[in-house]
């Protein structure tokens, strides 16, 4: 009992007992304790805890699907082939139709719709009708991964916990990043990946505020995936060592090949959706089923083509298909993830592009070892440098594509070919598709949404295309006023900058003659009328340079290496002149 | 109900804020946390305890019900490939496979199986994998040797026989490294590899246990190395645990013989044939053994009268042999042999078995010539008769005279 309560008294709230958690518990969530920015980064551990047991349950869900439609065997039956994919397009699209209509496609421009137009808001509907949907197409044998929605649950979580706890409208929008770096990073196992495709696909920017958030929550996640699903490697892949610089050559083969690849998918994906979302409301109905049919006649020869197709994946990385055969597979993938995705099956692009990468590597590869015996080794690092140049030429997020096959191999000896084929790739897709995937559907869906890859090609304005030359020398401090005076004539300089222990500071030129006037042998200093001003130096940004301009008429560009030095000047005027320049030159 | 009332105010303007608004609709400031962000975070946090619950009982069902799949799989294939069905039996093992991927015991299973039906890349990818995670396995290293083996990659086959010999079985430990390493000898053996294949033998040979069979074994495969002294020490070994051991018998005949110890492997070759009949080379080494002994004119207990008559036998012998044999005159022999005539007609007049008792020089001499004549024979006209091969053997082991 503390001081000043007697035992018959009743106890203050934070004495103990029930009473006691229970207020501490509200003091905590209630700002008195923790303060919003960290609220919110305790509330990025619980979406992502969250986020890793949804993953889960999704993954889960899909293999149940799998064996109840599909059966055990890698290679089903004729009947289930035809009939699982086509019944179950028919249910996705009445659930779609009737219920979710917000679940079509992958989920990932869904996701940067959510943050840029909608304020971090994901009706939690869509999160349920996505899980639903999805684990039925992608269960059923639909070409289909379980990547991209495993984001927008993540997202989904993030946001309606995030509107549960009334954060404000700049933290809710941040937050739905936050659950989808979650949701991929248990996906695919790979924290690194998720945190990069986040920060590369949808936030655009590496903001100190938001990326801790991203990676504990990344973290969370796959520390939850990682003890129920294990914490192996998605693909055990043959040991590749790295033999001679000449194989080199044969990796950029696999990237010009990969890079027309990805154009020629991008192309005919793009192409067929909007085609068929302009035919009749009525044949929305049936387009995921006729779908699905079509992807059950091809796995009538081919299974390899039904759902993600992990298990072919690891097969192809040891050798098992001739490379004419994996030719043919990534072909028919091809064709088996455009139908399902034109047509608005819900489910991911993810899954179907390593998928391809890794038929279309291992088919290079293995044609380069029969031409090539001496340049190329064992199939499987083809394979493996494949899904990472898909990933670059299709995904269109390099870093994410080169770090995602370090990680979901857990192999780092593929990383220079990785390099050189995924940079090969993009450059080919960059060149012949100019908006990446995910903004072009973005755009088809009537949304205009900002083009991370377009951002990064910007080039901002720096204060050296706007500062001017300060035709006035600077003066200093204890100079008197007809000194100065006498020295700024003829300058035409309206500003008079003054360099004193208190930095710089600076007048208008007017004030000197009254100030002569009255005392002209006063030191300048007396007249400042701003002291301390902010310096700049030629390399910031002018955006930033215009915030510290404020009402001040000029502000001093001063070296790196010795603030004392005038390198130039800035003011509203230049800048202005400066954007005005580069709009001319634009037109 | 005034705590609820209080925080719907705005902290910096003090205007109502909407219960669904994240922020003060006059001045834009965050909504301040109320007790509404405590239940639902409380809210939260149960459901995150109860979803926890939920996965780890689904994920256990599901986990189980991938085992018992794998374990099917697994046992189908082992089904199908004893019923000779390698495809059939290819895709069991892979349908396990994916039920169960950590599981080396599947995978090497399916490399296995694919080695058997030829498919040997895709075997050496499975196995490369296994071996990555478990460089120690020695089952795994002997599949990856016997591969390099078949692609004629020795020094790739001898670097995993010696990790299969330095890895862990997962059983029978011993008699999967005593085997391994009789596959490693006989693949040196065969690649002509014998200083290797020698060393590898003689631990393998130290390695046995008493085993009269096993020794037998180990006694052949150093005999077939041509370590002759070695492979006699095992056979003694072997008739040591089993003194009428045939083939032990036979072996030990065998090595004295190929060492020159003519009156061990008659004694060895003779116990042999007494226990089972002797195949015709080993008989025909029997036979020999008995004409070297009976014609050797240095062994040791014999009479001048009992030399004396053996000298002249054998210069009897070699003279037949010099006169049957008459190389082309283009041979490079021929000069030798005519040699050997001209130096066996100066020598016929003293040849006398009195003079071959009183000089031992002339005894030598004769000797030598005859041995020479016999050599040189051999050399141009081939093997000649039991004795004449008898002759060529004293030749190479008593030439210089000696006991």
């Amino acid at each position: 009992l503390s001081e000043g309560h007697t035992a018959g008294a009743p106890r203050p709230a934070t004495s103990g007992g029930f009473d006691g958690l229970k207020s501490r518990f509200g003091r905590l969530f209630s700002g008195s304790l923790l303060a919003e920015d960290q609220f919110f980064f305790f509330l990025s551990v619980v979406i992502g805890l969250f986020g890793g047991l949804t993953v889960v349950c999704f993954r889960l869900a899909i293999d149940s699907t799998r064996f109840w439609l599909l059966g055990s065997s890698l290679r089903p039956e004729a009947s289930r082939v035809l009939l699982a994919p086509t019944v179950a397009g028919l249910v996705v699209a009445f659930l779609m139709r009737r219920f979710f209509p917000r679940v079509r496609g992958s989920g990932v421009n869904q996701t940067k719709a959510a943050v840029y137009i909608f304020d971090g808001r994901i009706p939690f509907s869509t999160v349920i009708g996505k899980f639903l949907t999805c684990a039925l197409s992608i269960g059923s044998g639909h070409s289909l991964g379980p990547e991209d929605p495993s984001l927008q649950f993540g997202a989904g979580i993030a946001s309606a916990l995030g509107q549960r706890m009334r954060l404000s409208r700049e933290k809710l929008r941040l937050i739905a990043p936050v659950g989808a770096a979650a949701g991929l990073a248990a996906a695919f196992n790979a924290p690194i990946s998720a945190v990069l495709f986040v920060i590369e696909e949808v936030i655009g920017n590496w903001s100190v505020g938001v990326l801790g958030s991203v990676v504990v929550s990344a973290v969370a996640s796959v520390t939850v995936a990682r003890w129920f699903l294990g914490d192996a490697p998605m693909f055990r892949v043959p040991a590749y060592h790295f033999r001679h610089p000449a194989e080199l050559l044969a990796y950029v083969v696999l990237g010009i090949t990969g890079g027309y690849f990805s154009v020629f998918f991008l192309k005919l994906l793009l192409s067929a959706r909007p085609r068929l979302k302009r035919l009749p409301g009525w044949t929305q109905y049936v387009q995921p089923a006729a779908a699905g049919f079509l992807i059950g006649v091809i796995a009538l020869r081919f299974p390899q083509v039904l759902g993600a197709g992990y298990d072919y994946m690891d097969q192809a990385m040891h050798d098992q298909y001739v490379w004419y055969f994996l030719l043919g597979l990534a072909v028919l993938k091809l064709l088996a993830t455009s139908l399902s995705f034109a047509t608005g099956t819900p489910g991911g692009l993810f899954a179907p592009t390593l998928f391809m990468g890794v038929m279309l590597g291992g088919a290079v590869g293995g044609l380069e070892h029969i031409v090539f015996p001496a340049l190329s080794g064992s199939v499987g690092p083809y394979a493996l440098v494949g899904m990472a140049t898909l990933m670059a030429g299709i995904i269109r997020a390099p870093m994410t594509s080169i770090f995602m096959v370090v990680e979901i191999t857990g192999d780092y000896s593929v990383i220079v070919p990785v390099m050189v084929s995924s940079a090969i790739a993009y450059l080919i897709s960059r060149r012949h598709q100019r908006l990446p995937l995910f903004d072009e559907l973005s755009r088809q869906d009537g949304m205009s949404l900002p083009s991370m890859e377009e951002r990064r090609e910007e080039k901002p304005m720096r204060v050296e295309d706007a500062m001017r030359r300060y035709l006035a020398q600077p003066q200093a401090a204890h100079d008197t006023v007809r000194t100065v005076r006498e020295r700024v004539q003829g300058s035409g300089e309206k500003y008079i900058l003054v360099r004193g222990p208190f930095g710089w500071g600076g007048f208008p030129a007017t004030a000197l003659d009254t100030a002569a006037a009255k005392d002209g042998e006063a030191p300048v200093e007396s007249l400042c009328t701003q002291r301390g001003l902010p310096t700049l130096h030629a390399d910031e940004e002018l955006e930033a340079a215009l915030r510290l301009l404020e009402d001040r008429p000029l502000l001093p560009v001063v070296w790196r290496t010795d603030h004392g030095v005038l390198q130039g000047v800035l003011g509203l005027q230049e800048i202005l002149q400066a954007y005005r320049r580069v709009e001319e030159r634009g037109q | 109900m005034s705590e609820p009332d209080a925080a719907e105010r705005c902290a910096n303007c003090g205007a109502t804020v909407p219960p669904d608004a994240a922020e003060c609709p006059e001045c834009g400031s965050p909504r301040p946390p109320s007790t509404s962000r405590q239940a639902a975070m409380l809210l939260s946090l149960f459901l995150l305890a109860a979803l926890l619950v939920a996965t780890g009982f689904a994920s256990r069902a599901f986990h189980g019900h991938e085992e018992n799949l794998a374990k099917e799989w697994l046992d189908r294939g082992e089904l199908e490939l004893a019923a000779g069905h390698p495809q059939a039996a290819l895709d069991s093992l892979r349908n396990a496979l994916a039920y169960s991927r950590e599981s080396p015991a599947i995978e090497l299973r399916l490399a296995q199986a694919l080695v058997a039906a030829g498919r040997d890349e895709e075997a050496r990818a499975h196995l490369l994998t296994l071996w990555e995670t478990e460089p120690g396995s020695a089952a795994v290293n002997l599949e990856l040797a016997r591969l390099a083996a078949r692609r004629g990659d020795v020094a790739e086959a001898i670097r995993y026989y010696q990790g299969s010999l330095y890895g862990v079985w997962d059983s029978n430990g011993i008699e999967r490294h005593r085997q391994t390493r009789q596959e490693l000898i006989e693949f040196l053996s065969a690649h002509g590899m014998k200083r290797q294949a020698l060393s590898e033998l003689l631990v393998f040979a130290a390695s046995l246990p008493p085993d009269p069979a096993l020794q037998v074994h180990a006694g052949d495969l150093l005999f077939k190395a041509g370590s002759f002294d070695h492979a006699l020490a095992q056979f003694r070994l072997a008739i040591r645990l089993e003194p009428h051991n045939a083939q032990a018998l036979a072996g030990a005949g065998r090595a004295s013989f190929q060492m020159g110890n003519f009156q061990d492997a008659q004694h060895f070759l003779e116990r042999a044939g007494r226990g089972a009949p002797l195949d015709a080379e080993t008989a025909s080494l029997l036979i020999l053994s008995r004409t070297v002994l009976s014609l050797d004119p240095y062994a040791l207990g014999l009479s001048d009268a009992a030399r004396s008559a053996r000298a002249l036998r054998v210069f009897a012998l070699a003279q037949q042999r010099l006169a049957a044999c008459t190389p082309s005159p283009r041979d490079l022999r021929s000069a030798a042999t005519a040699d050997l005539a001209r130096r066996a007609a100066d020598l016929q007049p003293k040849v006398l078995d009195r003079n071959l008792r009183q000089d031992m020089d002339l005894f030598d001499s004769v000797i030598q010539l005859a041995f020479e004549t016999e050599s040189t024979a051999a050399a141009a006209c081939g093997p000649g008769s039991v004795e004449d091969q008898a002759l060529v053997l004293l030749a190479k082991y008593r030439q210089g005279g000696g006991s």
